[in-house]
């Protein structure tokens, strides 16, 4: 900012001219000159007043006043404060204004002194029309014009002075006329004091007030109203806030008074300024009537006059300044705009403004203010993307007029004011931003283009629609931003300049701008540009301080520059650790590059090395020649200087210069195993032909010494790169050549004697080369190329070298183990195991290792997947899942432990699995503190599992052929009477299905007590003398049971289902096996539920089973109602065979049965012919109703031999055919549970058969 | 149309994946834009995720350039560097450009020989891969001067 005329930047406030405070030394020693006794020289030289003077209530008023109206003093360049105060300058009472209208020139005399040459036209000393002015005879604004408004005219003058005050009379009743003559006196002299100065006031329009200073007793005379009437009458005052008496106050009543006084002056300035517009707009108007018949030359000196867009300019700049004292920044603004736009269109001519001359000049400094005023006043309101619209309006207009005047990017003048017009912009931002202007804060998209919208207005109207993006150029950023342009314009003014001074033309190098531009110094411009960056940078940043570092940069970049190297380094330092930790590599080698150069430079050979192989280290985009440079740049230094001491590269900040592998062949070995390995160091891209590393240091443990190979130089380059070194235990030292190829590898190989994990953390390489030793240290833990390429193992020494790639994670790291105890497991059983059996599985443990071992063994059985309980036993302990710890014992080498576990398995058949952990352990004397070596062995043991036998059952039922008991038979309400049996006949087939021969030992029936149902009988009553008896695979054994069924009177709905009263229970055995610890199986063989058919109305005949030709048999039909709730009425017909001869009934109605109650017919057979013959057809129809029939019918109807049931003499009653069953063919399977129909009698229909034996 | 000069990819570790410039003087320069604009992009991102979206607009003007940030849902940054003219930069139009390097970036990514002769899960900081120098992941570099050359801010390849 300082690049310009601060009268061009400053914000104008209203001028307020203070007299009459001076001190009372200077007040008798007025000057005449105002300029100089104006602002602070007053305030402060009134420190000097002597002590006597303090003590006067007057001066200490006057003090005091000085003070609290120099506080309100006001010249700041950023000042947005809206408050009705003025900007206070104490002047001398006799201050006069600079001469308003002087006749144009005469003669040349002395500037001040008035002449003319054309009588009638007077203009302003300053105006382009008076010869003399230093804008004569076409200039636009001098700040001198700024300065007069600024400094030497106020817009309101403030008269302080005392009033007379007569001596204090000594009685109240003394009047003393002679005071009162002087006190006219003095108030006539005071009147026309003040009439003077109102007189010079007015005519400037300037406001006078006259405060004048009285002591407090002085206010309460009553003579005081008359005597300031009559000083305001003499003195030709106005009648509002032009006179005011002030008596002695506190400081802080006096600010309150200075305050109340600016509040009431401020009116009078803003229409002194007003007027001052006017007077303006007036011309202007005139002007630009006027503007055509201007003659074009109407000064006698030479030059030309100002042309009507200069006046343009001038009116606007005038119009734009008085707005911006009256604080109306917008009607500013916008004048400020206009007078900038009349600039712009003088520069587009060159005719108007020739290029590179002294108005040219000027002009260019007033469009350079005129355009910081805009911007200023746009921040003034927050209106960020406006003031910076119109920064970059300003800036590439120009830019382009610069161009066409010869001075564009090419030439330092360009970037310099490239520079100075970004640093002006962050110079304000800085201010704004200290004087508490909000810059706004970072925004989201979305916010950005609503932000947005009046943005683009301003730079191409109505072309893209505002709320979809942004003019990135208009955003507002905080200053640092823009010192930071600022610097790197600077930076560019500063290379077109090393370029242009450099040439030798003389005529361009002598040029007055180019001398001008040689005593400038560039590089701290630079600097203090960037440091200004720097330090906005930090205190804006709340990131890792990246934008930070990167002015660090620059300024790192500007120091060395300038050639202060110590202190680039000092920056190179601190930035080169952030983007090595970043891996941002082209920006560190562009860092390194120059920090070397800086070594270099100032003679730090250590440096020097240390960076040239850092550089070396970081091959990546380097080309070849450039490493080939440094690698004899570095060879150059080892051979000509000699360091102060051995230089050790730090680790953490370098990357190695070689690239360390380190691959182990395997992630685990035993004690005393060999563990290999490989360390591969490999270079860049073209090696290091330079440079012989002489000693390799291979730290695999901090506690231990490291390996060491030491590299001794060979005569035959080409000789084999390999060396065996060998076996190493716990350290070794080892020497051999290596060579300086593009890799150097060595294959080592570790033994431990400690269960350890063997690593290599980190390698040390050594330069010795003259007096050099550098040491180089490797940290192999964390590279780059270690975490991104797959580890290789060299798998020949012959070359090329080839590789086998080990796709391991950790292979830089090997695992000593102890080794796993040898122990040999096996299990003996006999496969497949037998439900229900105790099967044994014996563990067989053989220790086949050379000490003695301990074993525990935990067996987990794998729950069967059915409801089955399964179970193990092992010694004492029994589970149905985990055993655990179970010890084997001590095994002494070569011994051999068993033990035999026990399965049980329930259920159904399949595999059990069972899990095995074996645990050994060596045995540790007991003063060692080692922890027990352990080893656990895990085996898994399937173990097919079958039943032994297969149960099958076969239940059919019958009918007790027994007539029913009648209806009242007593002996039906006997406490255990049963009624309506029924027999199950239940029959179980028991199939060997085992492999295996088993040994029956008994078969039992376990009875056990249902409701309706007993077992009347059991055919193993009858084979109980044949167990023992052996079953192989596939042998059988049935047994037949017979199961009373009966109703219970008190239940009048029974369940269809009843269960077997009891089971049956086979003992058993292996027939091989004969360990007595084994008991007997017992498999149960549970017989299903009983479900008996549901019984109807049926007819049972009961013969024997067999006749006799010609032997009569009796024959008995009964028929039995076991419906449950419905009457029979049943009718008999029967039809006589061929066979037989029969007596009895042939057509009979029987009586009707009840629910539960049977009825008997007896016929007498004679056979008349052998064989199976047929007997007498027996026909029983139940007589019914038709609408019940027809449902019988329909079912009925599928049956073939059934026969129309037809009753002649009642239509509307039909029968029902009944089954007739012969006694022992009355077997019927058991109801499915889910079959709800009754299972047929159907079979029986078709006649029955006899067989007659010959007599 | 905007002018790109260049564009760089930094990874979640805010290691270069890639820094992309389309003059070839500027390489170095636009390394600086694309690692200082991770401070304006780690300051956006701090803002909250109740202004996350992966556009993260415009970052900041410095010298010539205006530079526009995109991130990822992997957390992926994407810069651009486009040439600072007085003019309204749409935001469409950017974010088009990101979503175009971002379909490039997959696309390399998506190479299954890339995963070829490493161990490295490279989805957390695929910058590791850069150092490998691998054929295949020249694909990005190939695919983002296309996306240079449709935007014009590249010269169209010349066609042998």
């Amino acid at each position: 900012m300082n690049s310009y005329p601060v009268e061009l930047l400053v914000q104008h406030v209203p001028v307020m001219f203070v007299a009459g405070l001076d001190p009372p030394q200077h007040a008798r020693n007025p000057s005449e000159n105002a300029p100089a006794g104006v602002n602070g020289h007053a305030v402060s030289d009134g420190r000097e007043t002597s002590a006597q003077e303090l003590r006067d209530p007057f001066s200490i008023l006057a003090a005091r006043l000085r003070n609290a109206l120099g506080a309100r003093r006001r010249s700041a360049t950023w000042d947005p404060d809206k408050s009705h105060r003025f900007n206070v300058l104490l002047v001398d009472k006799e201050v006069r204004f600079p001469p308003r209208k002087i006749p144009p020139p005469q003669h040349a005399t002395r500037m001040d002194e008035p002449y003319s040459s054309a009588p009638g036209v007077l203009h302003s000393p300053l105006s382009p029309l008076t010869p003399s002015s230093p804008l004569y005879p076409d200039g636009l604004i001098a700040p001198i014009w700024v300065r007069k408004h600024l400094e030497l005219i106020p817009s309101v003058f403030v008269l302080f002075l005392r009033i007379w005050e007569p001596p204090q009379p000594t009685s109240p009743l003394e009047i003393n006329n002679q005071d009162r003559d002087e006190e006219r006196a003095r108030d006539t002299d005071l009147a026309t004091e003040i009439g003077l100065r109102k007189k010079s006031t007015s005519e400037r329009g300037i406001k006078l007030t006259v405060v004048l200073m009285a002591s407090r007793h002085m206010l309460e005379e009553p003579t005081l109203d008359a005597r300031l009437s009559f000083i305001r009458r003499q003195s030709g005052l106005d009648a509002r806030a032009a006179l005011f008496v002030l008596s002695p106050l506190s400081t802080s009543e006096l600010n309150e008074f200075v305050a109340s006084l600016q509040e009431a002056l401020y009116e009078s300035a803003t229409d002194y300024y007003g007027a001052h517009s006017k007077r303006v707009r007036r011309k202007k108007n005139r002007y630009s009537h006027q503007a055509t018949s201007l003659p074009p030359g109407s000064g006698p000196s030479t030059g030309r006059p100002l042309r009507s867009e200069g006046w343009t300019v001038r009116y606007e700049y005038k119009m734009a300044t008085f707005a911006e004292f009256r604080m109306e920044d917008e009607l500013a603004r916008k004048h400020y705009e206009d007078c900038w736009e009349a600039l712009r269109d003088m520069f587009g001519s060159t005719a108007i403004l020739p290029p590179r001359t002294k108005r040219w000049a000027e002009a260019k400094v007033l469009a350079d203010s005129v355009a910081f005023k805009i911007c200023k006043l746009y921040l003034y309101h927050s209106e960020f993307s406006h003031a910076l619209a119109h920064f970059n309006r300003h800036l590439y207009r120009f830019a382009e007029l610069q161009r066409g005047w010869g001075i564009g990017e090419e030439t330092f003048e360009f970037w310099s004011w490239v520079a100075r017009q970004y640093r002006v912009l962050a110079e304000m931002l800085e201010y704004g931003v200290r004087a508490g202007l909000q810059l706004p804060s970072p925004i989201t998209p979305s916010a950005g283009a609503q932000s947005a919208t009046p943005i683009s207005s301003s730079v191409s109207p109505g072309e893209v629609p505002a709320t979809l993006g942004i003019n990135p150029a208009n955003a507002i950023q905080h200053p640092g931003y823009y010192y930071y342009a600022a610097a790197s314009c600077t930076q560019q003014r500063y290379q077109r300049f090393l370029a242009i001074s450099d040439q030798e033309d003389p005529s361009t190098t002598s040029s007055p701008a180019l001398a001008n531009e040689r005593k400038v110094d560039h590089q701290a411009i630079i600097i203090e540009l960037y440091t200004k960056a720097y330090e906005l940078f930090k205190s804006h940043g709340t990131g890792n301080g990246r934008l930070t570092f990167h002015m660090a940069y620059r300024i790192a970049e500007a120091y060395y520059s300038a050639g202060q190297f110590d202190l680039a380094v000092k920056f190179f330092e601190r930035i080169a650790k952030t983007y090595q930790r970043e891996k941002w590599g082209a920006m560190l080698r562009s860092i390194l590059a120059m920090w070397c150069e800086c070594g270099r430079q100032m003679g730090d050979v250590e440096l020097t090395v240390r960076l040239l192989l850092e550089m070396l280290a970081r091959e990546a985009t380097d080309s070849l020649e450039e490493r080939r440079a440094i690698e004899e740049e570095l060879v150059a230094i080892f051979q000509s200087t000699s360091p102060t001491r051995p230089i050790v590269l730090e680790p953490s900040d370098f990357a190695p210069i070689l690239h360390p592998s380190i691959i182990f062949w395997k992630s685990e070995v035993s004690l005393g195993e060999p563990a290999s390995f490989q360390v591969i160091l490999t270079a860049g891209d073209g090696g290091l032909p330079g440079l012989e590393f002489s000693l390799l240091h291979i730290y695999w443990d901090e506690n231990h010494p490291p390996i060491i190979i030491e590299h001794f130089p060979s005569e035959d380059p080409s000789a084999h790169p390999h060396t065996d070194l060998g076996q190493l235990r716990s350290s070794g030292i080892s020497e051999g050549p290596s060579q300086p190829s593009p890799m150097i590898k060595s294959d080592l190989r570790i033994t431990s004697s400690v269960p350890v994990d063997l690593t290599i953390p980190r390698l040390t390489l050594f330069l010795n080369t003259g007096s050099w030793n550098v040491e180089i240290p490797i940290n192999t833990t964390n590279t780059l190329m270690s975490a991104a390429s797959i580890p290789r193992w060299l798998t020949t020494i012959d070359l090329p070298p080839r590789f086998i790639p080990i796709h391991r994670p950790n292979s830089q790291m090997c695992r000593v183990q102890f080794r796993p105890h040898r122990l040999y497991i096996s299990f003996q059983h006999d496969e497949p195991a037998l439900i229900d059996e105790q099967y044994p599985i014996i563990i067989q443990i053989t220790n086949e290792d050379d000490e003695d071992l301990q074993f525990d063994i935990d067996v987990l059985l794998q729950p069967s997947e059915d409801e089955g309980v399964n179970h193990i036993t092992l010694g004492d302990d029994s589970s149905t899942s985990l055993i655990k710890g179970v010890s084997f014992g001590i095994v002494k080498p070569g011994g051999v432990v068993k033990r035999t576990l026990y399965l049980h398995s329930a259920g159904t058949g399949g595999d059990r699995i069972l899990d095995l952990s074996i645990q050994s352990h060596t045995i540790q004397p007991e003063s060692s503190n080692m922890s027990p070596n352990t080893n656990e062995t895990l085996r898994t043991l399937v173990v097919h599992t079958v039943p032994a036998m297969k149960p099958s059952f076969t239940i059919t039922y019958t009918r007790d052929p027994e007539p029913l008991p009648a209806l009242l038979d007593l002996s039906k309400y006997e406490p255990d009477a049963v009624e309506g049996q029924r027999i199950a006949i239940t029959t179980v087939a028991v199939l060997s299905s085992g492999p295996w021969e088993i040994v029956v030992d008994s078969i039992r029936y376990k009875p056990e007590n249902v409701r309706r149902a007993r077992v009347a009988s059991c055919s193993l009553s009858f084979v109980e003398d044949e167990f023992p008896c052996s079953w192989s695979h596939g042998d059988a054994f049935s047994l037949t049971c017979e199961v009373d069924l009966y109703e219970e009177n008190n239940e009048d709905f029974s369940e269809d289902e009843i269960p077997f009263p009891g089971h049956f229970e086979v003992t058993w055995r292996r027939s091989e096996i004969t360990d007595p610890n084994i008991a007997p199986a017992k498999t149960l063989l549970n017989v299903p539920s009983l479900r008996p058919p549901d019984d109807g109305l049926v007819a049972l005949l009961d013969c024997p089973p067999s006749g006799r030709l010609h032997h009569p048999f009796g024959l008995r039909l009964t028929v039995q109602n076991r419906q449950k709730f419905r009457t029979a009425e049943p009718m008999l017909d029967v039809d006589s065979s061929e066979a037989f001869v029969l007596s009895g009934p042939r057509h009979a109605r029987l009586p009707m049965l009840l629910p539960g109650t049977s009825d008997e017919v007896f016929f007498n057979l004679i056979p008349l012919s052998c064989g199976f013959v047929r007997l007498p057809t027996f026909k029983v129809h139940d007589r019914r109703k038709l609408d019940v029939l027809r449902e019988n019918e329909e079912s009925t109807s599928t049956n073939p031999s059934g026969e129309a049931p037809t009753d002649p003499e009642e239509d509307r009653i039909t029968a029902a055919r009944v089954p007739v069953l012969l006694v022992g063919r009355d077997l019927r399977p058991g109801r499915d549970s889910l079959d709800l129909s009754v299972p047929g009698d159907e079979l029986s229909l078709d006649g029955h058969f006899l067989p007659v034996y010959p007599s | 149309m905007v002018k790109v000069n260049a564009i760089a990819l930094v990874s979640p570790l805010n290691h270069p994946i890639i820094v992309r410039s389309f003059s070839l003087s500027d390489h170095l320069k636009y390394n600086y834009v694309a690692h200082t604009s991770l401070d304006v992009i780690e300051e956006r991102i701090a803002l909250g995720p109740k202004f996350m979206d992966c556009y993260l607009g415009h970052l900041y003007s410095l010298e010539d350039v205006a530079v526009y940030g995109y991130v990822t849902p992997t957390r992926i940054k994407i810069i651009l560097a486009l040439e600072l003219a007085d003019a309204v930069v749409r935001d469409a139009d950017v974010v088009a450009i990101f979503k175009a390097v971002h379909t490039a970036y997959h696309e390399s990514m998506s190479n299954p020989f890339l995963r070829l002769n490493t161990m490295v899960d490279f989805t957390t900081d695929p910058s590791s891969l850069l150092n490998m120098q691998t054929k295949e992941w020249k694909g990005l570099e190939q695919r983002i001067d296309n996306i240079g050359r449709a935007i014009g801010s590249l010269p169209p390849e010349p066609t042998s």
